[in-house]
C-alpha cells in the first residue's frame, strides 16, 4: 500500500493577466502560490507520501526565473524519500533551454515524457507510471493512447496534461477509461474534477485567474487493497463569485447582508460580486466595496445596477422641460450601451440635483 | 430683504463709519471721491468678499487692494439687514490670511454661519450666494448696478441666462442648466485629463508611462538575462566536457597510482624478505667478546714489531757470517813488510845518483856544437879587429881625420866584450861535457841490477811501495771487521731479549680474548665485523622500507596485491608528470569556469528579481489602464451629457426667446415711456431694439449713450424682476449721467414707485436727482456724504 498526491497547474511565477488586482495583490498571490506549494511539500514530508505526481504546468517558462528554480529544487530536496514524478505542461514545455533539461534535479525527481510517451517502473512499489510531457505550445491529435500498454500485476498510473479540445491533446476520456489504469492524473483544467472515480483533474493548487472560483487543492490517493482517491481543499484563498439583485429601497446594510448571508470566514478570500438591479440615487457602489473589503481579502464589484430613475415618470413630471428633452435625447437602442446609459444617468442626476 | 446698517470699521477711507438706510428710497449724495463707490463696494465685499469666484485657490480681486485701509490694519466691517422677517448681521474681516466671516442672528445673537455652508465655492463662505441666491456677476447685473456697468454689457452672466430659461420653461421647477453643466465640468475636472497635472487621470497616465518605460528597460535587462542563461549553459557544457576529460585523466592516474602501489608492494616485499633473512643470520651469530678496532690495531702493531725484530736478528746473523767469510779471505804477512822496506832503501839510494837529477843545469844551454862554433867565430874577429884598428888608425892619423880615429878606438871595447863572451861560452861547453861523462857511469850501475834505465828503477820502487801500502790496508780491514762482529753480537743479544719480552706480553693479552693467537683474534674480529655490517644493513633496509611504504601499511598493500601476480605497466606511466600537469591545468580551468559560472548565477539571481517587477508592472498597468478606461468612459459620458444639455438648452432658448423679449419689451416700453417697445435678445444676450420711427432693428450699441443706458437700465430692472430679484434692494451708482431731464424724471418716477416694495439706494454726485425726487413729495432718505 502506498499513498500519492496528485497536483499540477501550480503555475509558479504566474502573471495574473486580465485580473485587475494590480501589482501588489499579484505579488502577494505569486508569493502565496509558493507558500501553498511549500505547504504541500511539508505535508508530503510529514505524512511520508510515497509519490508526488505533478501533472504539468508546475511553473511558467516565461516568468520562472533561475532563482526560482533553485528555490524549487530546494523544496524537492526536502522530500528525498518521495518519488516526484513530473510531466511538463503547455506553460512549462520542455526545450533545450528549459530548466527540465538544463538543470540537475534532485535524484528523487523524475521528469518523464520529455521525448514523448514514456513509462517508469518503481519496483519497490510495483508501480508503473506512464507520462507524456509537452515540448511545444499546442499538441493536436497524437494517437498517444494507442501506444499505451499497461503492466499487468502492477499498479498503473497515467499522467497527462491536456483536455478534450483540439489544441490540447484532444483527449478522449472514454478511451482513457478503457485503458484500465488504476488512476489517471490529469492536469491543465484548473478546476478540480473527478471524471470517473479514478480519472481526475486535480485542479490548480491556488486559484489563478479571477474566474477560478470554488475550492482548490490536490488529490490524495491510496493504492492498496482498496484504491481511494479524494480531493483535499488546500488553497490559501478562494475566489468567491456572488451575484445579488438590489432594489432602490435597500440601504448599504441590506445589501451587505445580502452578500453575507452565511457566517463564513472569508477574510482570506477574493469576492467577485456582481450587483444587478436598481440602486438608490445616493447609493454608492464604492461604499459597498468599502464595507466588503473589511470582510474579504479583495473585492471586485461588477456593477450592473441602474440608478433609481423612473424615466417615464420623470418625463411626465418634467414635461416640456430640459429633463424631458434630455431623457428623450437617448434612444432605446443607445441605452443598451454602457456609455449612453452612463451619460444619461450622469446628466440626469446633475439636472435633478437640488430639485428632487 | 432690506439693508439696515452699514458699519465700516476700517474700509477704504472710512473708519468707524456707520450708515443707516431706510426701507424705501435712499438717495446718497456726495461729491466725487466722497466715498460713494466705496460704500457700494463695501456692500459687494460684505456679501461676496472680493475673491475670484469658482476657484478653490484664493485670488483677490482688484477691489480688495483698492479698499484696503492705508494702515492695512483692522480691514473689516459689518452689515445688518432684514431677511425673511429677521435681522441678520454679517461681520467680516478682510485682512489677508486673517479673513474671517461670521453671520449672526442680530436679534438672538445666534451664530448661524454654519447654516451658510457651501455658499460659494471659495475657501471663505460668501453669504451673497445664500442670501441673494445668485453669484456675484448676476448680483452686479441685477441688484447692484454700477456706474460703468450699465453700458453695453453682453456679459450677462450664464446664471442669469439660465434663470431666464428656467423662468420660462420649467414649470416653476428650478432646473439649473448652468449648475448642471458646471457640476458636470467639475466632475470631469475632478477626474482630470492629461493636461491637468495634478489630476488623478494625469497621475495614472504618468504612472503608466513610467511603468512602460521601466518595462522597456526590463525588456533589455531580460535580454541580458537570456544572454547570461545562454552563457551559463555554454559554461556548463564546457565544464562537463572538462570534467569528463579530467575523469579520464584521473582514472589513468588512479591506475598509475595503483601500479605505483603495486611496485611499492613488490619492493617492500623484497625488502621485507631481505630483512627477514638478515635477521635470521644475525640471530644465529654468537655474541663473543667485543673486539674493538683499536684492540686489533694494537695487537697487529705488536705482532708487526715482533716480526721486525725477527727480521733484524736475521740481518745481523747474515752480516756476521759475511764478515767472517771476508776475514778468511784476507792474506796478511808481517815479514814481507820488513823485506820490502830494506829493498826500498837500496833502490832509493841508487835513484839519488842519477845525473839526470842535474840535467836542469844544462837544460837551458845551447847545444855543445853551437857553442864551439860561436867560439871559433869570436876567435876570427879577435884577430881581424886589431889589424882593422891599426890600419884605420894609421890611415886616419895620416888623413888627419881624428874623428874616425877616435871612433875606431871604440872597437876596442867590442873586443873586450868578445873576449868575455868567449869565456862564458867555454864554461858552458865544459858543463855539457861533464854531464855526458856521468851519464855513462850511471848506466853501468843499472846494468848490474838488470835494469835498463832509470824508469824501470822508479817502477820497481813504486811496485814495492804499492805492495807495502796494500799490506797496511789489509791490516786495517781486519781490525775493523773484528770490531763489527763484536758490535753485532751485542745488538743481537739486545734484540733477542726484546723479542721475547713482547712475545710474552702478546700471548698474555690474547688470552683475554680467548684466543691463542692473533690470527684467531683477527678471525673473531672479522666475524664481529660481519655481524655489525648485517645489523647495519638491517637498519638501512628497515628505513628504506619505511621510505618506500610512506604512509601505507604493508598489510594493506599485501591485502590489495597479494593475489595479483602481474600488473600491466600503465600506458602513461612515463608521462605521469604530464598527466599531473594536465590535471592541474584542467582543474584550474574548472575553477575558473566555476568562478565564472557562480558570477553568472549571481547575476542571474539578481536579474531574476526583474521578473517579479515586470509582472508587478504589467499587472499594475492593467489595473491602471482599466481605471483610465473607466475614466474615459465617464468623461465621454459626461461630455455626452454636457453636449446634450447644451444642445437642448439652445433649443429651449430658441423657444423661450420670443416670450422673454415680449415681457422685457413691455418693461422697457414703460421705462422709456413707450419710446422703445420691441426688444430682441439673441442667445448670446446680444440686444437689439426696434427703432419705432424707422421700424428697423438696431443693435443697442448703435444708439446714443443716453438711450443705451436707459434701455440697459430698463433691461436690468426687467431682468431683475423676472428672476425674482424684486425682493432684494436695488442699488444704483451714477447710472443716470447721460440721461436727459425727461428720461431721468421717468426713471426716478419708476424707482419711486418700486421703492414701495423694494428698497432702493441711489448714489449720485448730482443734485438733480434730489430735486426731481422732491417733486414727487415722497419721503426719501437723503444722506449727504461729506468729504472729511
Amino acid at each position: 500500500m502506498f499513498k500519492f498526491i496528485h497536483t499540477g497547474d501550480i503555475h509558479l511565477g504566474s502573471k495574473f493577466k486580465n485580473s485587475h488586482f494590480g501589482g501588489e495583490i499579484g505579488s502577494i498571490r505569486r508569493r502565496e502560490i509558493w507558500e501553498t506549494f511549500e505547504k504541500l511539500i511539508d505535508k508530503v514530508k510529514s505524512e511520508n507520501i510515497e509519490v508526488l505526481l505533478i501533472a504539468g504546468d508546475l511553473f511558467e517558462n516565461d516568468s520562472f526565473t533561475f532563482k526560482d528554480f533553485f528555490r524549487l529544487k530546494g523544496l524537492f530536496e526536502r522530500i528525498l524519500s518521495t518519488k516526484v514524478v513530473i510531466i511538463s505542461g503547455n506553460h512549462d514545455i520542455v526545450s533545450n533551454r528549459s530548466f527540465y533539461t538544463t538543470e540537475k534535479w534532485p535524484d528523487n525527481v523524475i521528469i518523464i515524457g520529455e521525448n514523448g510517451l514514456e513509462n517508469i517502473y518503481f519496483e519497490d512499489l510495483n508501480l508503473n507510471i506512464y507520462g507524456f510531457g509537452w515540448d511545444k505550445l499546442t499538441i493536436k491529435n497524437t494517437n498517444l493512447l494507442s501506444q499505451i500498454k499497461i503492466k499487468e500485476n502492477s499498479t498503473n498510473i497515467l499522467i497527462l496534461h491536456g483536455d478534450e479540445t483540439e489544441d490540447y491533446l484532444n483527449l478522449n476520456i472514454n478511451e482513457i477509461k478503457s485503458l484500465n489504469f488504476d488512476y489517471v492524473a490529469l492536469g491543465h483544467i484548473h478546476k478540480p474534477k473527478f471524471i470517473y472515480d479514478n480519472i481526475a483533474y486535480c485542479g490548480s493548487l491556488e486559484p489563478l485567474d479571477i474566474s477560478e472560483t470554488g475550492e482548490r487543492g490536490y488529490i490524495e490517493g491510496t493504492i492498496g487493497d482498496e484504491n481511494t482517491f479524494k480531493f483535499i481543499p488546500f488553497a490559501k484563498r478562494k475566489y468567491i463569485k456572488k451575484k445579488i439583485d438590489i432594489s432602490a429601497e435597500m440601504n448599504y446594510f441590506d445589501v451587505i447582508n445580502l452578500v453575507k448571508n452565511d457566517s463564513e470566514n472569508c477574510n482570506l478570500d477574493f469576492l467577485i460580486l456582481e450587483i444587478n438591479g436598481i440602486r438608490a440615487k445616493d447609493f454608492e457602489i464604492n461604499i459597498i466595496k468599502e464595507y466588503l473589503q473589511r470582510e474579504y481579502f479583495y473585492v471586485e464589484i461588477i456593477d450592473n445596477t441602474i440608478l433609481d430613475f423612473d424615466l417615464r415618470e420623470l418625463k411626465n413630471k418634467y414635461e416640456n422641460t430640459l429633463i424631458q428633452y434630455y431623457i428623450d435625447s437617448f434612444t432605446e437602442e443607445e441605452l443598451k450601451e454602457e456609455l449612453f446609459r452612463k451619460s444619461l444617468y450622469i446628466g440626469l442626476s446633475t439636472l435633478l440635483e437640488g430639485i428632487e | 430683504m432690506k439693508l439696515k446698517k452699514l458699519i465700516l470699521t476700517n474700509f477704504g477711507k472710512f473708519q468707524n463709519y456707520t450708515l443707516e438706510v431706510d426701507d424705501g428710497l435712499n438717495l446718497i449724495y456726495g461729491e466725487n471721491e466722497a466715498g460713494k463707490s466705496t460704500l457700494q463696494a463695501f456692500i459687494h465685499g460684505m456679501f461676496y468678499g472680493f475673491i475670484k469666484p469658482n476657484v478653490k485657490k484664493t485670488i483677490y480681486l482688484d477691489e480688495f487692494k483698492k479698499y484696503e485701509p492705508f494702515d492695512r490694519q483692522d480691514y473689516r466691517g459689518s452689515i445688518i439687514f432684514e431677511y425673511e422677517s429677521g435681522l441678520i448681521r454679517i461681520e467680516r474681516t478682510f485682512s489677508k490670511s486673517k479673513e474671517q466671516l461670521r453671520v449672526y442672528n442680530e436679534i438672538t445673537g445666534e451664530d448661524i454661519t454654519k447654516n451658510l455652508a457651501n455658499s460659494g465655492q471659495t475657501r471663505i463662505i460668501q453669504p451673497g450666494f445664500h442670501f441673494f441666491n445668485m453669484d456675484y456677476q448676476t448680483f452686479k447685473n441685477t441688484i447692484s448696478i454700477e456706474q460703468n456697468q450699465i453700458s453695453v454689457d453682453k456679459k450677462i452672466s450664464e446664471e442669469l441666462r439660465e434663470w431666464l430659461s428656467n423662468k420660462y420653461q420649467t414649470n416653476d421647477e428650478n432646473i439649473s442648466i448652468n449648475r448642471a453643466i458646471k457640476n458636470l465640468e467639475q466632475r470631469k475636472k475632478e477626474i482630470g485629463s492629461i493636461k491637468a497635472s495634478t489630476s488623478d487621470y494625469k497621475k495614472i497616465i504618468d504612472k503608466l508611462d513610467v511603468n512602460k518605460k521601466r518595462l522597456k528597460e526590463i525588456e533589455i535587462d531580460k535580454k541580458q538575462y537570456i544572454e547570461l542563461i545562454t552563457q551559463r549553459l555554454k559554461i556548463k557544457e564546457d565544464l562537463s566536457e572538462l570534467n569528463k576529460i579530467l575523469d579520464d585523466i584521473n582514472n589513468k592516474m588512479i591506475y598509475i597510482k595503483t601500479y605505483e602501489r603495486y611496485e611499492k608492494y613488490l619492493k617492500a616485499k623484497e625488502l621485507i624478505e631481505k630483512i627477514n633473512s638478515i635477521t635470521k643470520k644475525t640471530e644465529s651469530m654468537a655474541n663473543g667478546i667485543n673486539i674493538s678496532n683499536d684492540d686489533l690495531y694494537r695487537f697487529k702493531n705488536i705482532n708487526k714489531n715482533l716480526d721486525n725484530i725477527k727480521e733484524e736478528l736475521r740481518i745481523i746473523e747474515r752480516e756476521v757470517d759475511y764478515i767472517n767469510a771476508n776475514l778468511k779471505n784476507v792474506m796478511f804477512n808481517e815479514f814481507r813488510i820488513k823485506e820490502i822496506n830494506d829493498e826500498l832503501k837500496k833502490l832509493e839510494a841508487l835513484l839519488k845518483m842519477n845525473p839526470e837529477n842535474n840535467k836542469a843545469l844544462i837544460n837551458d844551454l845551447e847545444p855543445y856544437t853551437s857553442l864551439k862554433s860561436k867560439v871559433k867565430f869570436i876567435n876570427i874577429f879577435m884577430v881581424l879587429l886589431p889589424v882593422f884598428v891599426v890600419f884605420v888608425s894609421i890611415n886616419s892619423y895620416y888623413n888627419g881625420n881624428f874623428t874616425s880615429f877616435f871612433a875606431v878606438q871604440l872597437i876596442w871595447v867590442l873586443f873586450y866584450f868578445l873576449q868575455h863572451r868567449k869565456r862564458i861560452l867555454n864554461e858552458k861547453a865544459n858543463l855539457i861535457d861533464k854531464y855526458n861523462k856521468d851519464k855513462g857511469n850511471y848506466k853501468l850501475l843499472l846494468k848490474e841490477l838488470d835494469l835498463k834505465e832509470e824508469g824501470d828503477l822508479r817502477d820497481e820502487i813504486n811496485k814495492l811501495n804499492q805492495e807495502l801500502s796494500n799490506l797496511n790496508l789489509d791490516k786495517k780491514d781486519i781490525d775493523r771487521m773484528e770490531m763489527r762482529i763484536k758490535e753485532l753480537e751485542r745488538k743481537r743479544i739486545s734484540l733477542q731479549t726484546d723479542y721475547e719480552k713482547q712475545q710474552k706480553e702478546l700471548e698474555k693479552e690474547l688470552l683475554i680474548f680467548e684466543v691463542d693467537n692473533l690470527e684467531n683474534l683477527i678471525k673473531e674480529h672479522e666475524k664481529q665485523k660481519e655481524k655489525e655490517t648485517l645489523i647495519n644493513e638491517l637498519r638501512i633496509s628497515k628505513e628504506l622500507l619505511k621510505v618506500i611504504l610512506e604512509s601505507d601499511s604493508f598489510d594493506d598493500l599485501d591485502r590489495e596485491f597479494s593475489g595479483i601476480t602481474n600488473l600491466d605497466i600503465p600506458l602513461d606511466y612515463e608521462n605521469k608528470k604530464d598527466l599531473v600537469l594536465e590535471i592541474e591545468a584542467k582543474e584550474k580551468m574548472i575553477i575558473e569556469l566555476e568562478k565564472k559560472l557562480s558570477n553568472i548565477e549571481g547575476s542571474l539571481k539578481t536579474i531574476g528579481n526583474l521578473f517579479e517587477e515586470e509582472s508587478f508592472l504589467i499587472e499594475e498597468n492593467e489595473l491602471l489602464s482599466h481605471k483610465i478606461k473607466e475614466y474615459d468612459l465617464e468623461i465621454n459620458a459626461i461630455d455626452m451629457a454636457i453636449n446634450k444639455i447644451n444642445k437642448i438648452s439652445e433649443e429651449i432658448h430658441q423657444n423661450f426667446a420670443p416670450e422673454f423679449n415680449r415681457i422685457i419689451g413691455e418693461k422697457v416700453k414703460y421705462i422709456t415711456k413707450g419710446k422703445y417697445s420691441s426688444i430682441k435678445m439673441d442667445k448670446e444676450m446680444g440686444i437689439s431694439v426696434l427703432e419705432p420711427k424707422t421700424d428697423i432693428l438696431i443693435s443697442l450699441d448703435k444708439l446714443s449713450y443716453g438711450t443705451i443706458d436707459q434701455i440697459n437700465f430698463a433691461l436690468r430692472l426687467a431682468l431683475s424682476e423676472e428672476i425674482g430679484a424684486e425682493k432684494f434692494p436695488l442699488i444704483i451708482d451714477e447710472a443716470f449721467v447721460y440721461f436727459d431731464e425727461e428720461r431721468l424724471r421717468n426713471t426716478l418716477e419708476i424707482l419711486n414707485k418700486i421703492s414701495n416694495q423694494r428698497q432702493v439706494i441711489i448714489f449720485t454726485c448730482h443734485d438733480r436727482e434730489k430735486r426731481l425726487l422732491d417733486e414727487f413729495k415722497n419721503e426719501i432718505n437723503f444722506i449727504q456724504l461729506t468729504d472729511e
